[in-house]
């Protein structure tokens, strides 16, 4: 099973600086933070997804579909709730209500979708390398891409251990709500002591492997800063200048 | 000794909480291309002996130190482990966590950006060292994705491209497959004798290996007990019977019958023909499995897939009866952990191709098809949660809602089985690897299941715990359990079925007696797996033993 969000592909996308795929990263959420009416919002959407699925993220689409989808309905509903307005629409409802409702929703989807973008088109090494090059301490970035690293074989120790306690007899998705979540620490005890086990060993494997021992790092990744990073950086400063002059 | 690369002097290390020295005045050296092999049972010292050669011990896992280690005759209490990285290569023995990048060559590329080398003198290292671990058509594929003995040459590889004078390899094979094995052995021997004349010190649990080293080094109770070339050291059987090393089957064999001991399988058969033993007629046991009796376990034409993913069943015939204690043998890959979990009814099963106690497993709720068969993991500690032995062991007879008498009736009985009735209060965390394993069969036994199905039992454990454990599996299978072993160790598939199944690209391409199936060069070749030492030297002698008490009984003075 992959874990991984990284689509092995050659898109100009993947073939970006990683600097700029960070800084068109921060770019696309500042653009979905400024938009504040439905219709933009709704095509900038639509642009991210449409980017998303041309370099190779499709099947990333549909791993966090239904995170999109309740991410999405809370934010609308929850905007509905509170963000009350003068003209009643609908029971609680009012059409102000339900316009912030959907600026929300698309904003919180459009986050959400951005950074898959961005993880499907960038390996975890050029993230460590872009983040190193925006100044920030190599062990900084290395933690952090660790714990996108950790991320997957924490799943993968999850399922093990749950089919291990199914074997026995378990069946952790039977019964009352109470049922299920006691059913629970028979998994969670096994998968935490097996991850903390496992990054002891990684933090061994690491310091063997001479990790810190220069301050200056190279690497046998190659990023060169070419025309499409130019071409990516105006169009993305040009849409931020239009979203902030529109809004 | 000129100039050693790798030097223990007068060593010794207790580890902070521990009751005993794990190192006890060791004293080693290693020159450069020099192997040296360290065997030795659970808790003699071998791991921590490995992780002292670039500092880990003491600078990672404290503890009370004293003496010194020097890797190129620098002190390793006086710098940090990461400065040794140019000069020794430590690889632990779970190389899974030792992954952790997105490609191979950027796996391989990890220690040289370390070091701040320059781009193009990287790429050409790490074009070498996947090159010479037989890697190089891999170099863009993710380390997740890898096979077992893949994985385990990538880890390797990725110390080879920091150009140590010294690599220290901490039981490197237990986990493959008998291909697996000797690829990394292939790969380590080429190293040596290479144009950089690395030195190895290998810590393996078996002898299987040793007879290739230039010298081989017993530990026992965290000291070097024995030291010298394979030919002197492997065949003082008592010594070894001492450190709970099992001698190779041509010692063994020679020295119970009075002959001078020998390593050489093809020098043993000579040596007991010259002395004039001959094969005679024995009379083959039967498999105990009732003939005509209802199989507790079947597979009809069984094909399966993960969903999205290639075959990996493909039309499987297979039954097993009460009182019968099976081997399945495979390289990994071949279907064997997949088979299993299907006739545990684990995975959703296509149709009626999985019949369990007659009746078709997609209608079995998990609950029962739990009861009827037990299925004990490879790793126990993805199953043991509980604070207690006692209290893991009554999970499963309390899932199946039993009554707190019958529970503690079903715990008593599990904890007698496995031997651990005096452990019943410990942690299970603070067991050994043996005993937790243990805990795991006795968890699952205490559901009382028809059939036993185990995958992988032996694995990280030394010989006497190996023993142990199919003593307790064979008494289980003398109580009337039907047994399912998957394993790689062959000697334990030679001594403990009474059949074998031999599977191969997702089909069982031999099924029958040890005797028929590791005598059948064909079937071994075919599924990559190599008939255990003693039925080697037996087939020398015309007999179709595969054991080395099975050869002993086989053979008559004339």
């Amino acid at each position: 099973m992959d874990l991984f969000f990284y689509v092995e592909r050659d898109s100009p996308v993947h073939r970006l600086h990683p600097v700029t795929k960070l800084i068109l990263l921060g770019g696309l959420c500042t653009i979905a933070l400024v938009l504040r009416s439905p219709p933009p919002l709704l095509a900038f959407f639509v642009v991210i997804l449409l980017a998303t699925i041309a370099t190779g993220g499709l099947g990333n689409v549909r791993r966090v579909l239904v995170f999109l989808l309740l991410a999405g309905t809370s934010a609308l509903l929850l905007w509905t709730l509170v963000g009350g307005g003068p003209t009643p629409l609908f029971l609680w409802m009012s059409r102000e209500g339900l316009r912030r409702g959907v600026v929300a929703a698309l904003r919180i989807d459009s986050f959400i979708l951005a950074g898959v973008l961005f993880l499907s088109t960038t390996r975890n090494e050029e993230i460590v390398q872009g983040l190193l090059r925006i100044g920030l301490p190599y062990p900084v970035c290395f933690a952090f891409s660790t714990a996108l690293r950790l991320a997957p074989s924490f799943i993968g120790t999850g399922l093990a251990v749950r089919e291990a306690q199914r074997a026995r007899g378990l069946d952790p998705d039977a019964g009352s709500l109470a049922a299920r979540l006691r059913a629970n620490i028979p998994l969670l005890v096994p998968t935490f002591l097996t991850t903390i086990r496992m990054t002891n060993h990684l933090a061994m494997s690491l310091e063997a492997r001479g990790f810190g021992l220069q301050k200056q790092r190279t690497s046998l990744l190659v990023t060169h800063f070419g025309g499409g990073d130019l071409f990516v950086l105006l169009l993305l400063a040009a849409l931020l200048a239009g979203a902030i002059t529109s809004a | 000794m000129i100039d050693p690369v790798l030097a223990y002097e007068a060593v010794r290390f207790r580890y902070a909480g521990g009751h005993r020295s794990a190192l006890e005045e060791v004293t080693l050296a290693l020159a450069a291309g020099e192997t040296v092999v360290l065997l030795g049972a659970s808790g003699s010292g071998k791991s921590t002996l490995c992780l002292a050669a670039n500092g880990l011990v003491p600078h990672f896992l404290k503890g009370e130190f004293s003496g010194r280690v020097l890797v190129g005759g620098r002190d390793t209490r006086e710098h940090q482990p990461r400065t040794f990285a140019p000069f020794v290569g430590v690889i632990f023995q779970d190389f899974e966590s030792q992954l952790f990048c997105t490609t191979a060559e950027l796996e391989a590329a990890f220690g040289p950006e370390n070091l701040g080398l320059p781009r193009e003198e990287i790429r050409r290292r790490v074009d070498e060292a996947l090159a010479r671990t037989g890697l190089s058509g891999l170099a863009r594929r993710m380390p997740a994705t890898l096979s077992g003995g893949q994985k385990q040459r990538l880890v390797l590889a990725a110390a080879l491209t920091a150009y140590p004078q010294v690599l220290v390899l901490d039981e490197p094979t237990s986990d493959l497959d008998p291909r697996g094995k000797a690829e990394v052995h292939a790969v380590a021997r080429a190293l040596s004798s290479g144009r950089q004349a690395t030195a190895l010190l290998i810590a393996e649990p078996e002898a299987e290996e040793a007879a290739q080293a230039d010298r081989v080094v017993i530990m026992r109770g965290g000291r070097i007990a024995r030291s010298g070339p394979p030919g002197e050291v492997l065949t003082r059987l008592d010594e070894l019977s001492a450190a709970g090393i099992p001698p190779p089957a041509a010692a063994a064999i020679t020295g119970h019958l009075g002959l001078p001991v020998t390593i050489d399988p093809g020098e043993a058969a000579a040596r007991i023909t010259a002395a004039g033993y001959r094969v005679r007629a024995t009379p083959h046991q039967a498999t105990p499995a009732a003939a005509g009796a209802a199989a507790i376990l079947a597979a009809r034409g069984l094909s399966f897939s993960y969903p999205g993913g290639p075959p990996v069943l493909d039309r499987v015939d297979l039954e097993i009866q009460a009182g019968e204690l099976v081997a399945i043998l495979g390289q990994n890959g071949s279907g064997k952990s997949t088979l299993a979990k299907l006739l545990a009814g684990l995975l959703p099963t296509p149709a009626d191709a999985v019949l369990i106690g007659g009746r078709c497993a997609r209608e079995i709720p998990r609950a029962e098809a739990g009861r009827r068969v037990g299925f004990v993991f490879q790793n126990p500690d993805h199953q043991i949660f509980a604070e207690t032995v006692d209290a893991e062991i009554a999970f499963g007879p309390r899932l199946q809602g039993l009554d707190t008498a019958a529970v503690r009736e079903r715990v008593e009985e599990a904890l007698a089985a496995v031997g651990l009735l005096e452990r019943r209060s410990a942690d299970p965390f603070l067991l050994s690897k043996g005993e937790r394993q243990r805990v795991a069969v006795a968890s699952v036994l205490a559901t009382r299941p028809e059939a036993l199905i185990l995958d992988e039992p032996t694995t990280g454990l030394d010989h006497a715990e190996v023993r142990e454990t199919m003593a307790l599996v064979e008494r289980l299978n003398r109580g009337g359990h039907a047994v399912v072993i998957i394993t790689h160790a062959m000697w334990v598939a030679a001594e403990y079925a009474h059949r074998i199944v031999v599977m191969s690209g997702g089909r069982v391409i031999a099924d029958g007696p040890p005797r028929s199936v590791f005598h059948d060069a064909a079937t071994l070749a075919a599924a990559a797996i190599k008939a255990p030492e003693a039925a080697v030297i037996a087939r020398r002698l015309g007999s179709d033993a595969v054991s080395v008490e099975g050869l002993l009984g086989a053979l008559a003075r004339d």
